[in-house]
């Protein structure tokens, strides 16, 4: 990714994102551009008082990492990131 | 000791129970209302005599800090005794084993016929001719819309307030046939059954009642029923509840296997009491959300709640059906305010709009006080002794979570500082052993026991981190990609033989099928480069309604799914099983969708309704769409399909040139199955890492060699 300079959300700026749960349920937050999405990620957790790491995070279709930002992932205000539950199966 | 004890106890109640017991019970014929109210409210209207005895029952109640699950077959043993007589046959096999009984069904025709009248076209009544409401029952059968799923589907039935009781009024219904009549035969029987044994002693009837109508659902008439009484306790396993579906003891327990007729064995500790009990303590009292990093505190804890708790879903909870279809799983209480511990939304099941049976208390506290009064009223001395015992077992089980405690230390202690696999899962089974024995080892204080600080302090000097450690790392473990996959110790035990494969799993080797990490064996494709793989996790969102189609294509658009020939789709959509999709695009005038599934337990019919709106309106395909159900090598077990669905896509890459014959026999389910160890080996060969917290030492040495 070329990283900051395309961005939607401009760089370092501050943009509000929003996390959509399976459910429809939506939880707004409002991010920087340069900050990892870890952030964003373990506070959603939190919010639904799940342990870290139990949710699946999707923008556009493939997984989040939580080194990356909203920046590298060329986010724009109001985009929609997925939370899904891990499922299993057999 | 305790089967001399228990010998003691039978043999007392026995006694009891035929003499004096019974008459101290009111005559409800004439003084029904008088009585009504003895029970509701028996410690202010009873006399002083009954007063003072309610009084040091409660005494005894409080006394007591703490509640073990192993009390619960105890109680069950102790309420068959008080009813022997009406049990032909008691199977013991010793302490730990199955308990099996079997009822005696010879009727007098009287009391057929008094009974017979109490289920009427309106329900299901007690002998007061009051309605017995089924969900105020069962809440672990009403209450959790994951089970009505399930019902819904194996029966083809919505399980709603009101048509559950049609279900159960209209056994002649057509549309559900066997399995609904099976249910309701079986309940009537029950109650038949039950009522003639208990003639004329309507308290006791309306406690079997109580209890019957839940397990009506569950057993043959003419009944022997098999229970897991489950003596081990949460220790054993110290299994984390919310994941309960996934693996226990290695066993995977599963809505499919039920659906699809595999008999399951029932080995160890499928859910412990206690454990939902101790969420049910955090729900109750203030702390709903612990202080960070710190536990909840139990200051609230009430053992005679959690009995009354037991008492209302002991059959639920320890009770299941074995090889028969309905399974039940426990309830998850609603969430209040932010939700504690998460318990609504667990595992992999989603939480849909949920329906409006929320408002169900988890516990229903009303009917639970009456039942306990009741039973107190039947036999007081029944209660004490149970109480004894209970404290008995408590002891038990905090020596029990000492030894198993001191094992653990002795484990982390001789594996050392590491960073292996056999470390990170240690380490996971002491983080497991802990947060599912709270309530035992963390004390009024909010701080944990000794023995289990001790744990605390190895895995704490050991990892460098918080409690909250999860060993987890991103895969591959190059600087952070666009396309990695977070890879938790869950992820990593699900490769061990005969456990379910996580949606992590299937997209790490999925990423191993395209782009940069490709195999080898896959670079002479002939569509190499025309072939997208979404994620795992993705196909819910087309299952779920609620997700707009514009959504959908301005993601597909994004992930350039429009000019791909090719499309895997790992399907799950909290099914509990894995089977494959493929669309193919040609040249966006018609599109072919393919479905693989390696035992047929997803219904194809379905998933091309939804692929085929899906190709129309987010593709834009106008032209004709088939679909192909294409027959695939069964996988001959209940635990491999999610490494059928990668086998299966691996080799369509490598074999597809314009036209692929594609039979039972493409190749040897054993290659498929084998995927488990060459997945093992990748992660291996490309050395997992830990990157969870930033104060963990190796996750630093890692990095820094990257810089």
């Amino acid at each position: 990714m070329s990283g900051v300079t395309s961005g939607g959300g401009g760089g370092d700026g501050r943009m509000n994102v929003k996390v959509k749960g399976q459910d429809g349920e939506e939880v707004f937050f409002r991010v920087k551009g340069s900050t990892r999405l870890k952030k964003l990620m373990n506070a959603y957790c939190d919010h639904k008082s799940m342990r870290a790491n139990s949710f699946v995070f999707l923008f556009d279709g493939h997984r989040i990492n939580g080194e990356q930002t909203p920046g590298e992932l060329e986010m724009e205000e109001g985009d929609t990131i997925a939370a899904m539950l891990p499922q299993t199966g057999g | 000791m305790q089967s001399t004890f228990l010998k003691t106890v039978r043999g007392h109640c026995w006694k009891n129970s035929k003499s004096s017991l019974w008459r101290r019970l009111p005559n409800r014929r004439n003084e029904n209302r008088k009585s009504t109210c003895t029970m509701a409210d028996s410690a202010s209207s009873g006399s002083d005599q009954e007063h003072n005895e309610e009084i040091q029952v409660k005494k005894k109640c409080q006394n007591l800090t703490r509640c073990c699950p192993k009390y619960l077959c105890l109680l069950t043993r102790l309420l068959e005794q008080l009813d022997k007589r009406y049990i032909e046959m008691i199977e013991d096999q010793g302490f730990g084993a199955p308990l099996k009984l079997k009822l005696d069904t010879t009727l007098p025709p009287d009391t057929v016929r008094n009974v017979a009248n109490c289920i009427s076209p309106q329900g299901i009544m007690d002998l007061k001719g009051q309605p017995i409401n089924l969900y105020e029952l069962s809440p672990c059968v009403i209450g959790d819309p994951n089970v009505g799923d399930f019902v819904q589907s194996s029966m083809g039935h919505p399980v709603d307030q009101e048509g559950f009781i049609e279900f159960l009024k209209s056994p002649s219904k057509a549309g559900d046939g066997r399995t609904k009549n099976m249910a309701l035969n079986n309940m009537r029987t029950l109650l038949i059954d039950i009522a003639k044994r208990n003639d004329k002693k309507e308290d006791a009837m309306f406690v079997y009642i109580y209890r019957l109508v839940v397990l009506g659902y569950i057993n043959n008439p003419n009944t022997t029923i098999s229970a897991n009484l489950n003596y081990l306790g949460p220790l054993c396993t110290g299994t984390d509840y919310r994941w309960c579906d996934e693996s226990v003891d290695g066993t995977v327990l599963g809505v499919t296997r039920w659906r699809n007729k595999l008999k399951p064995t029932i080995t160890g500790n499928m859910l412990s009491p206690l454990i939902i009990a101790s969420d049910l303590a955090i729900l109750e009292g203030d702390d709903v959300n612990p202080p960070k990093g710190g536990y909840p505190r139990y200051a609230k804890f009430d053992p005679d709640r959690l009995i009354r708790f037991c008492l209302a879903n002991w059959a639920l909870l320890e009770f299941r059906p074995i090889g028969e279809s309905l399974y039940i799983e426990p309830y998850y209480p609603p969430k209040r305010g932010t939700g504690a511990l998460g318990t609504g939304t667990g595992s992999s099941h989603s939480s849909p709009a949920r329906p409006q049976v929320v408002d169900l208390d988890y516990c229903q506290p009303a009917k639970v006080t009456e039942l306990t009064s009741r039973l107190k009223l039947v036999d007081r001395q029944f209660l004490d002794i149970f109480l004894g015992l209970l404290k008995q077992f408590v002891c038990t089980l905090e020596a029990d979570a000492k030894a198993h405690a001191q094992g653990l230390k002795r484990k982390l202690c001789s594996l050392g500082k590491k960073d292996d696999y056999n470390t990170k899962n240690a380490i996971s089974d002491a983080l497991a052993f802990i947060s599912a024995n709270k309530a035992i080892l963390v004390g009024s204080d909010g701080k944990l026991n000794q023995y289990a600080s001790d744990i605390k302090a190895i895995y704490q000097e050991m990892t460098g981190g918080s409690v909250q450690c999860q060993c987890d790392f991103t895969y591959p473990p190059s600087p952070p990609a666009k396309e990695c996959v977070g890879i938790s110790c869950k992820d990593l035990k699900c490769l061990e033989a005969g456990a379910w494969i996580t949606s992590s799993i299937i997209d790490l080797y999925s990423l191993h099928l395209k782009g940069e990490h490709m195999l080898p064996e896959l670079q002479s494709s002939p569509i190499l480069g025309q072939y997208a793989i979404m994620t795992a996790v993705y196909y819910t969102k087309l299952v779920k309604n609620e997700q707009r189609m514009g959504e959908l294509e301005r993601e597909a658009s994004k992930m350039g799914l429009m000019e791909m020939p090719f499309i895997f789709w790992p399907l799950n959509g909290d099914s509990d099983h894995w089977s494959l999709a493929i669309i193919h695009n040609e040249d966006n005038q018609k599109a072919t969708i393919f479905h693989m599934d390696s035992n047929g337990s997803h219904n194809s019919r379905t998933i091309f309704n939804l692929f085929e709106e899906y190709v129309r309106t987010v593709l834009k395909i106008r032209g004709g769409i088939c679909t192909k159900k294409l027959e695939v090598p069964p996988q001959g077990n209940w635990f491999d399909c999610g490494l059928f669905v990668l086998y299966n896509m691996k080799k369509f890459i490598m074999e597809y040139n314009g036209n692929l014959q594609v039979d039972a026999t493409w190749y040897r389910p054993e290659a498929a199955s084998s995927l488990r160890t060459s997945i093992k080996e990748l992660i291996q060969a490309n050395k997992m890492t830990p990157r969870q917290h930033d104060n963990c030492d190796n996750a630093k040495k890692w990095e820094s060699s990257f810089a």
